[in-house]
């Protein structure tokens, strides 16, 4: 349906320009912040322009943590949580991609009730468990670690929901051509499944690296040891300096690369991002 | 030599059975076409000699071997799907070149092997594309190269041709069938569509409700059908059924349900009361004629015009009697006449039946009654 009413399109474009700029403006005060020097930054009024200070920011946040953070290097947080959202993301998909691999294509005893006790755990997200996880992790000898960090969060019941579906929309000819052409259950997996999977496994890849790289709470909790801070807290952490006021151009600049690599993914990931999600035919 | 045999075959899903003792043996290089409506089992039939589904009770043989509990990799068969299961992240060489490669055949051998296949099947030129990019008629080619490549022992053919248009369909199906020829492979072909079955086959095997109706060639079928079910289920237009009485004390005449006497001669049944009876005619075999010669008359309810010919739709009267009958919608007597000789409605045709050629079933088991 094409509709040609300059009323309706003027109002139509307000509504999606003032929802823009009301998302768009934190980012743009966070940018604008990490562009100016510290006495500029705690003026009254707050500038709007950007300044000339972007590089020298940049500079002094990746080189001088001792004077900023409390010791802590932004390089190191960012690697930490890169390395963070990387194994959460990746070893939710392998944890999935085997059990709905397991749920669809097998037939064994309990099956519906593993799916549903899988299921049920959607209703169990970390925050709601939180003190027996950490109890568990504590006892594993795992706080202060990369384990400790990625594995109570891995155990994904959406991503093997999904997947689920996914494998449910390939036709059965598929898996019957395989078996007869000389595959075996595994290399039915690799050989097929997993390539037509591919749009959907880059779908969840950048949601799951989302949801990994913007842990806070668990990170908070699990991390005592300075050297394994991810990014998303350490910005809190910037905060608490004994004397003196926040080095709010610091910690802007430093909320700005926390930003970038999940925009890289999306940016990166794109096409087969929507494919992933809107794509049915198989 | 028998490639394929199955004997006793019975499948069931809990109590049900869905098929029903099946016995038939398929010789080297014949084709060999399954045909029944859908929901007749024939696709059942055909997963369980590929593997796919278990056999409840009986015995399947390939070259002579029990194959019961083989796995579907290990039977020597090829199968080509009715959505043609290609993989689609696979390219066309890929894709007929997988099976190969499962089985360990070196590498050279293969492309050897796959680029003849493509040749045999005009498919050179698309060797490099995947299934998204190939129109039906070449997705369906390269589900053939798949299962030739292979150089099994049977293809096994599950409806292959129902997804796609009618002319193309008309021209795959010759092209199997050269093809078949050609390779001299045993194939068994599943399909619910007549035609396809009585061009393809070399014997035909109608299925019904589980349970195997006639094994023939496909003219002896058409001309000899074994049962009531066959006879209306293998040409086109549908046989017209009529029921009657075989007269007593008069063996070869029979009293039809609207009053019309038929002499058939040859018929011989020692009638003792009455049997009941269901004519069968086929279209074909009634032509118009005059007025003193009719075994029937009849009144005209809808026309057909294919060109060729014209399908006449009649309401069915005896010649004595001067009124009319309602047109019955629900069981047309369908007349085959000439292309030009076109009808009106309610216009009234004199009918003469070709006696030679008129089926007799027996009513209540429905099998052939045998004229001499």
């Amino acid at each position: 349906m094409i509709e040609n009413r300059p009323l309706g399109a003027f109002f139509s474009h307000a509504v999606i320009t003032t929802g823009l700029l009301i998302i768009a403006f934190p980012v743009w005060i966070t940018f604008v912040a990490a562009t100016h020097d510290s006495v500029r930054v705690s003026q009254v009024p707050f500038p709007l322009i950007p300044g000339d200070q972007f590089f020298v920011n940049l500079k002094a946040m990746f080189s001088s943590p001792e004077e900023s953070i409390g010791g802590i290097p932004v390089g190191m947080m960012m690697l930490n949580s890169l390395i963070m959202a990387l194994m959460i993301a990746s070893g939710k998909i392998v944890i999935s991609l085997l059990s709905a691999f397991a749920i669809v294509y097998f037939q064994f005893r309990f099956r519906m009730f593993f799916f549903w006790m899988i299921f049920v755990t959607l209703m169990l997200p970390v925050e709601v468990r939180i003190l027996p996880t950490f109890e568990v992790v504590a006892d594993l000898g795992m706080l202060n670690s990369y384990w400790g960090l990625t594995i109570p969060l891995i155990a994904s019941a959406t991503a093997t929901f999904m997947f689920r579906q996914t494998f449910l929309a390939v036709p059965d000819e598929l898996l019957e051509a395989a078996r007869i052409d000389g595959a075996g259950p595994m290399r039915f997996f690799f050989d097929i499944l997993l390539p037509i999977s591919r749009t959907s496994i880059a779908a969840l890849f950048v949601i799951l690296f989302i949801f990994g790289w913007n842990q806070y709470l668990w990170p908070l909790l699990i991390t005592t040891d300075k050297s394994m801070y991810t990014v998303v807290m350490g910005i809190k952490s910037l905060l608490e300096t004994a004397e003196g006021d926040p080095a709010w151009h610091i910690i802007m600049m430093t909320a700005l690369m926390a930003m970038l690599p999940p925009v890289v993914v999306v940016l990166a990931m794109q096409n087969l991002f929507v494919k992933g999600l809107t794509e049915t035919d198989k | 030599m028998t490639t394929l045999a199955l004997c006793n075959v019975v499948k069931s899903y809990g109590n049900e059975n869905v098929l029903e003792d099946i016995n038939f043996e398929v010789d080297d290089g014949e084709l060999i076409v399954i045909v029944g409506p859908s929901g007749c089992g024939k696709s059942s039939l055909l997963r369980m000699v590929a593997g796919l589904e278990e056999i409840t009770a009986g015995e399947i043989l390939i070259n002579e071997k029990v194959i019961n509990s083989v796995e579907p990799r290990d039977r020597d068969i090829a199968m080509v799907f009715q959505n043609y299961a290609l993989y689609p992240h696979m390219t066309v060489y890929k894709n007929m070149a997988y099976g190969l490669k499962l089985r360990g055949i070196p590498r050279p051998e293969i492309e050897t092997r796959v680029n003849h296949t493509a040749t045999l099947l005009g498919l050179e030129s698309l060797l490099d594309r995947k299934p998204a990019a190939l129109s039906g008629g070449q997705r369906q080619r390269v589900a053939m190269g798949r299962a030739i490549v292979r150089e099994p022992a049977i293809f096994l053919f599950d409806e292959p041709l129902s997804n796609l248009d009618a002319t193309l369909r008309v021209r795959m199906r010759l092209e199997i069938k050269e093809l078949q020829q050609r390779l001299g492979v045993t194939s068994l072909y599943v399909t619910h569509d007549q035609v396809e079955a009585m061009t393809l086959a070399d014997r035909l095997v109608v299925l019904n409700e589980g349970q195997i109706e006639q094994i023939d060639t496909p003219l002896k079928i058409y001309q000899k059908p074994a049962s009531v079910y066959v006879a209306g289920f293998i040409g086109t237009p549908a046989m017209n059924f009529l029921e009657g009485t075989v007269m007593p004390g008069s063996a070869d005449r029979i009293r039809l349900g609207n009053g019309v006497i038929l002499d058939l001669p040859g018929l011989g049944l020692q009638a003792c009361g009455s049997i009941n009876v269901s004519l069968g005619i086929r279209p074909d075999h009634i032509a118009p004629c005059s007025m003193e010669q009719a075994d029937f008359i009849c009144l005209v309810t809808a026309v057909e015009t294919l060109g060729s010919e014209t399908l006449a739709h009649c309401a069915l009267n005896e010649p004595e009697a001067g009124e009319m009958p309602d047109a019955d919608p629900g069981k047309p007597f369908i007349v085959k006449l000439n292309g030009n000789h076109q009808p009106k409605i309610h216009e009234t045709l004199h009918l003469k039946v070709k006696i030679d050629e008129v089926h007799l079933f027996q009513t209540d088991t429905g099998l052939r009654i045998n004229r001499t």
